[in-house]
């Protein structure tokens, strides 16, 4: 092995530290933070504002400016996924499960402050990964070939035997339900529109974040406006709990580590991509601890785990990046358009000619990781100090801030449309506990699983079983889901305990799993017409989903005493305090502000939302409703000005022509 | 920049009753460019680069905000543009060899009237064919071919309705009997082909000198044929590999007649878009004269600005000669001139050699 390439390592630090540069990595760090802590704002939308701005420039300062930013940018996300539920990537969706419990017990600046301290140390651990990076990657590369990809996410599906919560069959169901939804859109194979319902909007399948956003922040907004009048945290915020945060993070120190190398390891391997780092990490979270009662409840660890490896992930993400010029994510893809703007290719060019700026971007990277961790730490307190404020008062801005994030995903009407109806499915999987991490987990590695399943029957047929990397990657999977059998505590991120007040009124809970039925069913006959290669994954999941559901129903009219099979936590909640709203009421609440930006466009109709929220449900006064209106107002127009966030039209448009953003 | 927010605001509410006249001086307006494919991709960075030229040289030196609306092989967006955009040059799109393709093959999804629109730039690329030397090829062009009509060749890429729709037609009339993975994207696939899972690869040619050339270095890849360049009605091999023989020059020594009749005319159509029209930038449908020739004049102008000068801009668009204003109307019609005669023999062959049923 050659490590004589280490030698530039060196002269790159002090590159960095003298000159100008590290003036440009702290504008980059800046500009990241304000980015991640934006809602509907990500690394992408950040990488691409600065790409006019740094052509022309030298490579070294362009690169300090967008490495500063999108190293940053994972950090400060954390931040809307730990405080208020609302995942701030598709990645990141996984903290939301124990970060936000954590918050409503008061303990939201020992979760962020465990957070930031973990994925600190995931971020070192990636750089450093980096750096030796050079004499492994490629033979990584060539190594895992389409077969091995379709073993190793293979092994990532057999994680879900953790996370599919008290009852294994819902659970699997949850999953294969992701599976399926997966397979909305195009067909890899043939190009053949699958259960697209005629929409050009489906044609490329469901956004991942949309689901996120639907199966984790709708539900857990609905859940916490029902206890009118509560804040976010039920109890008194604890104080100094950054620094028990801290003290979590050392206590857990090697939980740290493996997530970390997990984490890098997974951007290194080609075909499993970034979204799945965060649940892989999650369920090794869980497998390899001893209590795992608290689960799902507000575990510190279901925290630190998941943070570390995805901080991780984004290092080790630029190897495929720089070293193949094979983008590993959207925001690398951009990352590569920024280092074209700066007259650099990644790939062999930029190993054998560059390497001086391969070690500047470590380095960079490095230092971000330093400056983005001690900023959120220094924000961290003040922020979570907002949970203790009454909900009421925040909660039209939540729901703006989601709708708002999810017009991004395809900046379409659609994206709302499904949001509202993955929100509802969402909600009623909270309610009568299915695992939406398992659904979510079947999401991200359908396609993968689908595609690589096609290419190696293409390529390798039989020949893959004589493949020891790709045999060694499925016997691990095996082996992980002997273990899950074994396991007798399964969590699912939920929280609740089913009393028998779950089982006095079965019937919302079967007609819930029959529509599932029917929409598996919908699924599979539809795949029906489709060439072989097109229809026979989906057929076969539908088949299989279709199998578990039934299962579910028939247990369901039988009464069965199966645990976890049984659970409303409507009903339960409804014992324990009548004054609940329903659900029905408050999704209404959350329609009102689609219902009204379909009319006069998101725009004019955020702001009106927001007064009227305040003075009819938080019954502020009207000069407090009136400025804060006024004050998200600004803020939109800032966001469409400075970060160019488009936001969606209305119908008046067609009649009324109106400047932009308006209408 | 300063006053920027305000002029916008003002502008906009001005032109609620804005006649063309005023729309010469794009001052304090901004201008969307609607790109259909994702950020990051080929297409973006062409279209960002030309974005920051434009600035400098329309009148008034407005702002242009890239949007990226991807989808459905760039229907999505380019419907989008057809949707939104009003004939005032405050919006333009930018269109690929997907956004032919799926007219000319009647994708059902399309809702735009091509044909209307109104290009003012066109940026040419070539295309390279190149294979594994594990397959058992030496330096002769021609043997080379034999051995990949011989031999079992794997080709990775996105799809025979996709842009990749000219190389897979190419094979087929040479003989290549090619078995094909489809739905890959072209870092995937060019990660397979180093792999040696597939052997049998197209790249752009302007990417010669990045991603191609070290494998050739290597030993891995050997070039097979370009798709050649038009010039002066004539195609030429390609300016960026004058040594590698085109694929018309192949098909003659192979068959031992030039390719000729209505396989002729198809493979030319697709060249015209897939080659000499790779890349454009258009204005809507209905756009007053005026505004396209300030556009033309402003891209023409363009050329000459230190973005499209500097070294950067030269590795995205390489050696080829950048067309403005009439001659890009030019290469737009001849990607439009597939005659339905022509149109049908295409989805005949995508039928029989691919077994793909077009929805009409």
């Amino acid at each position: 092995m050659d490590f004589s390439v280490l030698q530039n390592a060196g002269p790159a630090l002090v590159h960095l530290l003298t000159g100008p540069h590290l003036l440009y990595l702290l504008v980059g760090a800046g500009l990241g933070m304000i980015v991640g802590i934006l809602p509907g704002i990500g690394g992408i939308a950040g990488l691409a504002m600065v790409l006019p701005f740094i052509f022309g420039m030298q490579p070294e300062p362009a690169l300090a400016v967008m490495v500063g930013l999108f190293a940053v940018t994972a950090t400060a996300d954390t931040f809307s996924s730990v405080l208020i539920g609302v995942p701030g990537g598709a990645g990141t969706a996984a903290t939301v499960l124990d970060g936000f419990p954590m918050t409503k017990r008061g303990e939201a600046a020992r979760a962020l402050s465990a957070a930031f301290a973990a994925s600190f140390i995931g971020g070192i651990v990636g750089a450093f990964i980096l750096t030796f990076a050079f004499v492994a990657a490629r033979p990584i590369l060539l190594a895992v070939g389409f077969g091995e990809q379709l073993m190793f996410i293979v092994l990532a599906l057999t994680l879900v035997g953790m996370l599919t919560g008290q009852n294994a069959v819902k659970g699997l169901a949850s999953c294969s339900l992701g599976l399926l939804l997966g397979t909305i859109g195009s067909s890899q194979a043939t190009a053949e529109y699958r259960f697209t319902l005629d929409t050009i909007y489906l044609s490329d399948g469901i956004p991942l974040v949309i689901v996120a956003l639907g199966a984790f922040a709708l539900p857990e907004v609905v859940d916490v406006m029902r206890q009118q009048g509560g804040s976010i945290a039920q109890k008194a915020l604890v104080g100094e709990g950054w620094i028990t945060g801290i003290r979590d993070v050392i206590k857990n120190f090697w939980l740290v580590i493996r997530c970390s190398l997990l984490g890098s390891l997974i951007g290194v391997l080609p075909g499993l991509g970034g979204g799945v780092v965060g649940w892989i990490s999650y369920a090794h979270t869980v497998q390899s601890s001893k209590d795992r009662s608290e689960f799902g409840k507000g575990d510190v660890r279901g925290v630190i785990g998941p943070e570390s490896a995805n901080n991780a992930k984004d290092s080790a993400d630029l190897i495929p990046t720089l070293f193949f010029g094979i983008p590993s994510s959207g925001s690398m893809a951009v990352f590569m358009g920024g280092l074209v703007v700066i007259g650099i290719t990644p790939g062999r060019d930029m190993v054998t000619n560059h390497v001086d700026l391969i070690y500047l971007i470590i380095w960079s990277l490095a230092i971000s990781n330093v400056l983005g961790t001690a900023i959120s730490m220094i924000l961290a307190r003040p922020i979570a100090s907002l949970t203790a404020i009454r909900f009421v008062l925040i909660a039209p801005f939540i729901i703006v801030m989601i709708f708002m994030s999810a017009y991004q995903a395809k900046i379409d009407w659609g994206d709302i449309l499904a949001l509202l109806v993955v929100g509802v499915v969402g909600i009623y999987m909270k309610r009568f506990g299915w695992s939406r991490a398992a659904l979510l987990i079947g999401l991200v590695l359908s396609q993968r699983l689908e595609s690589s399943l096609y290419r190696t029957v293409q390529i390798y047929g039989m020949e893959i079983f004589e493949r020891p990397i790709a045999i060694g990657v499925l016997v691990l999977a095996m082996l992980s889901i002997g273990y899950a059998m074994r396991s007798k505590v399964r969590t699912s991120g939920g929280n609740m305990e089913p009393t028998h007040i779950s089982r006095i009124n079965i019937w919302p809970q079967v007609a819930f799993t029959i529509a599932l039925l029917l929409f598996a069913i919908a699924v599979g006959v539809d795949a029906t017409q489709y060439k072989f290669l097109a229809s026979i994954f989906p057929l076969t999941v539908a088949a299989i989903t279709a199998i578990l559901l039934l299962i579910t129903t028939i247990r369901m009219l039988r009464g069965s005493k199966v645990p976890g099979l049984f659970l409303d936590a409507d009903a339960e909640m409804a014992a324990e305090d009548s004054t609940s709203k329903s659900t029905l009421y408050i999704a209404g609440l959350l329609a009102a502000l689609p219902a009204l930006a379909y009319i006069v466009g998101f725009v004019i109709a955020a702001p009106i939302y927001v007064f009227f929220f305040l003075r009819k449900i938080a019954g502020a006064s009207i000069l407090f409703s009136l400025l804060l209106a006024l004050g998200l107002l600004a803020f939109i127009l800032m966001a469409n000005y400075v970060f160019q966030v488009p936001f969606a039209p209305g119908y008046l448009r067609e009649y009324i022509t109106m400047p932009e953003p308006f209408g | 920049m300063k006053n920027g927010w305000k002029y916008s605001l003002c502008g906009a509410l001005l032109s609620l009753s804005a006649s063309f006249a005023q729309a010469q001086d794009f001052s304090g307006k901004r201008i969307t460019m609607i790109i259909p494919y994702q950020e990051g991709s080929g297409s973006t960075i062409h279209g960002r680069l030309y974005a920051m030229a434009l600035e400098k040289t329309l009148p008034g030196n407005p702002t242009i905000i890239i949007k990226n609306i991807d989808g459905g092989g760039s229907v999505r967006g380019i419907n989008q543009f057809q949707k939104e955009a009003k004939p005032d040059g405050l919006t333009i799109a930018a269109i690929a060899t997907g956004t032919f393709f799926q007219y000319i093959l009647k994708d059902k999804a399309v809702a735009y009237p091509l044909p209307e629109y109104k290009p003012f730039l066109t940026s040419p690329f070539g295309l390279l064919v190149y294979a594994r030397t594990d397959l058992g090829l030496g330096d002769d062009p021609v043997e080379n071919v034999k051995k990949l009509i011989s031999s079992p060749t794997v080709y990775g890429g996105s799809g025979p309705t996709s842009s990749d729709l000219p190389a897979l037609l190419s094979f087929d009339l040479l003989g290549i009997k090619e078995k094909g993975v489809y739905g890959l994207s072209n870092a995937e696939s060019r990660a397979g082909f180093e792999r040696g899972e597939f052997n049998l690869k197209y790249d752009n040619a302007a990417s010669w000198n990045e991603e191609v050339k070290p494998l050739v270095d290597e030993g891995v890849a050997k070039p097979i044929f370009t798709f050649g360049f038009e010039k002066d009605g004539k195609i030429v091999r390609d300016p960026m590999l004058p040594e590698v023989p085109t694929f018309l020059e192949l098909y003659e020594k192979i068959h031992g007649k030039p390719l000729s009749g209505i396989e002729y005319d198809v493979w030319k159509a697709l060249f015209n878009v897939r080659v000499m029209g790779s890349k454009m930038l258009v204005l809507p449908a209905d756009t007053p004269k005026e505004i396209v020739d300030i556009y033309s004049k402003a891209a023409e102008e363009a050329q000459k600005t230190d973005v499209l000068q500097s070294a950067q801009a030269k590795l995205v668009l390489s050696v080829y000669p950048q067309s403005v204003g009439a001659a890009s109307e030019e290469v737009f019609k001849g990607g439009l001139g597939m005659t339905e005669e022509q149109q049908a023999w295409l989805r005949k062959w995508l039928l029989d050699r691919h077994g793909i049923t077009l929805s009409e």
